[in-house]
């Protein structure tokens, strides 16, 4: 153990954090008087509680960083604070380290074998720190800064992944891993040859973790393009079993205008022309729905996926003899997050009900996109009859062992129930069901 | 006295529901009457300014405008939320499961039917707020309301069957009524001191004491309306064994 006096442990915890500070700040884009003046107060006082608690003013800054964010932003940003929580732990290494070489520098330059000799020149060993740590931390970022050149690896792909919090737990249990090592080592008057070995085999430790983990991202990079892959097969199926409907659609709309026109040109009366095309008129032979107005609503469906979703159902309504009717109230109608299980939510809801419809007497299924305030509500309403079982889809709320998975509605609870901001609203009245989901927006 | 309200464009039709209302009431001697007949919507709002309940007819098109029955209606709702509305529209105006959601109305009136068949609603339907407003007064109806971001949701607390929560999805409680199930956000705590007649049986359930079926108290398991079992732990068996026997 060497002991410096009070102005060289300020110093150095001046440099231990004016180097974070610097970084951080970089890395963030925070420029401005405003933060100039607001990062210095913040550095001369963690010099100063450096000087008095070491290695433990680290842990403090990060609560207080923690707790700012917390009072500031109501929750932790946890991109900010792995940036900081890895210059925290990279700096307290190469504190260490520079600790090693220049007290193992100036022994062997002076030839003095006792560690407790060197406090005499306390200046000298500061200075020389000082520089080390300068130098290594320089050295430090250009490495980085080249290897960021080479493989863009920016802060957006890595929230985009979704591991921020991940990430945070686990750069927390590694810096207060080392807080803990050179607590430990302080307090029991370690040498700094002995905590530079720790720190040696400390180092080689996290090397050989973050290999790990960089390899464990890239796997989980894969797993989720293959997931965004599977999906987007899905949706481009569900959107040619939709053409292909609309195609079956329109020949049948071709073979009735050609039987038309084929038995026009048999006529050769006028009056008998028209005969038969109010007859035809009459009969709806004219009447499509290719262009019909309760299909013309989906326009308002601003999502692809929903919209190619409903539109399918509906052609799919029609096979079943069973007609699906549109509501959206001429609005726009747009969901925010989630729309993959938006739409496996609708289609098993639509399923169900087409299903229920062909069954009852009254052969509609009617599907409602409302906004109302804050919130987006899509309903699927039909006809049930006394066969449907009420009770047992009401129970399933309540015990997820229910006898009815094969109802599909199991399956949209599980879905719902995954998304905090999705609710479930079914109501039965006067013969109708309505199945309801609700997505609050604001969060 | 109970006030009616009717909102329609058309002038002759006007003056066809304004007698229909109006010989409704004096022949059954309701104590309502009809306030305004008004041609547009700002004919209706001036006029319920100072009330607090109201059977609204409403036209669903005025003018050009398609949706001004709508609108007015989610402004009627807003105001006066347990006001009853219906809405004079023809079919093709008509967005069924959207009225249902945004307003919940009391009824539909079709245009495009017999006039013999509209004049039978609307006395069907000025008689049917009249029962309403007499079981109203015998008995003050118990609401159970929960809020869903800014909206406001409510079921009669005769229709609550029981509130549970779900290990899977902490911080939202399921209500299960009559004909009605629904999920939102909130806690078991907060509706049992609310509500007296809701009794815990469980950590994980609420349940309406007047909605058991039976309670089988050797094996602390109670049945509720609609057949739904909830267990009862121990803590409480007995507690509901008593209050069952008070009853």
């Amino acid at each position: 153990m060497v002991d410096i006096s009070i102005l060289d442990s300020i110093i150095q915890s001046f440099f231990l954090y004016f180097g974070i500070i610097v970084v951080y700040n970089h890395i963030f884009k925070r420029t401005g008087i405003k933060m100039f003046i607001k990062s210095s107060t913040l550095l001369i006082l963690l010099s100063l509680i450096g000087c008095l608690l070491d290695d433990m003013a680290s842990v403090i800054f990060l609560l207080a960083v923690v707790i700012e964010e917390k009072i500031r932003f109501g929750k932790l940003i946890f991109s900010h604070l792995n940036v900081l929580l890895t210059l925290l732990s990279g700096q307290t290494l190469v504190f260490s380290l520079a600790a090693f070489l220049s007290e193992s520098i100036l022994s062997l330059s002076l030839g003095i074998v006792q560690v407790n000799g060197l406090s005499k020149f306390s200046h000298v060993l500061v200075g020389i720190d000082i520089v080390i740590i300068c130098v290594f931390d320089l050295i430090a970022l250009r490495f980085v800064y080249s290897i960021l050149k080479k493989q863009p690896f920016s802060m957006a792909k890595l929230q985009s992944l979704k591991i921020d919090k991940r990430l945070f737990v686990f750069l927390l249990v590694l810096f207060g891993s080392i807080e803990l090592l050179l607590l430990v080592g302080n307090i029991q008057g370690v040498t700094a040859t002995i905590q530079f070995t720790l720190l040696i085999v400390f180092i080689l430790m996290i090397g050989l973790m973050s290999w790990q983990m960089i390899e464990m991202i890239q796997v989980y990079t894969r797993q989720q393009q293959l997931e965004n892959e599977k999906q987007q097969n899905e949706q481009l199926s569900t959107y040619l079993k939709s053409v292909e409907q609309q195609y079956l659609e329109l020949r049948k709309f071709k073979h009735d205008y050609k039987n038309l026109i084929v038995s026009l040109n048999t006529q050769t009366d006028m009056g008998k022309v028209k005969d038969y095309l109010i007859k035809a008129n009459h009969n709806n032979v004219l009447e499509t729905s290719l262009n019909d107005a309760k299909i013309a609503q989906v326009e308002q469906l601003k999502d692809t996926a929903i919209r190619g979703l409903v539109v399918q159902k509906f052609f799919y309504a029609k096979k079943c003899g069973v007609e699906l009717n549109v509501e959206t109230l001429n609005e726009a109608f747009q969901i925010s997050e989630a729309v993959t299980i938006v739409v496996r939510v609708i289609g098993n809801l639509l399923d169900n009900a087409i299903e229920q419809a062909q069954k009852m007497a009254d052969k509609s299924v009617i599907i409602a996109f409302n906004k109302i305030d804050d919130m987006l509500e899509i309903s699927v309403r039909n006809a049930i009859d006394s066969t449907f079982n009420q009770q047992q889809i009401f129970k399933t709320g309540y015990s997820t062992k229910g006898q009815n998975r094969g109802l599909g509605l199991a399956n949209v609870r599980e879905l719902v129930g995954r998304q905090r901001q999705f609710h479930l609203d079914i109501e039965s009245k006067a013969g109708y069901v309505t199945m309801t989901l609700i997505i609050m927006e604001d969060e | 006295m109970f006030p009616i309200y009717l909102l329609e464009d058309n002038a002759v039709q006007r003056k066809e529901y304004e007698r229909i209302i109006n010989n409704t009431i004096l022949i059954n001697e309701y104590d309502m009457t009809l306030v305004v007949a008004a041609e547009d919507t700002a004919g209706v709002l001036s006029k319920m300014a100072n009330s607090e309940e109201g059977l609204f007819f409403l036209d669903m098109e005025i003018g050009e405008e398609s949706q001004a029955g709508l609108k007015l209606a989610s402004k009627i709702r807003a105001a006066l939320p347990f006001a009853q509305i219906v809405f004079i529209t023809t079919h093709d105006e008509l967005s069924f499961l959207t009225l249902e959601r945004r307003i919940s109305p009391l009824d539909y009136i079709l245009k495009d039917q017999p006039a013999d068949a509209i004049m039978q609603k609307i006395i069907k339907d000025i008689s049917v707020t009249q029962e309403m407003l007499k079981a109203d007064a015998a008995r003050h109806q118990e609401i159970f309301g929960y809020k869903l971001g800014k909206r406001f949701f409510s079921v009669p607390m005769k229709d609550v069957i029981m509130l549970s929560t779900t290990k899977e999805r902490p911080g939202c409680v399921i209500l299960t009524a009559t004909n009605r199930q629904t999920d939102f956000p909130g806690n078991l705590n907060s509706f049992e001191k609310k509500y007296s007649q809701l009794f815990r049986c469980d950590k994980s359930a609420l349940i309406n004491l007047d909605r058991i079926s039976n309670y089988d108290y050797q094996n602390r398991k109670v049945t509720l309306a609609a057949d739904i079992e909830c267990p009862v732990s121990f803590r409480k068996s007995r507690e509901l064994n008593r209050l069952l026997k008070n009853r």
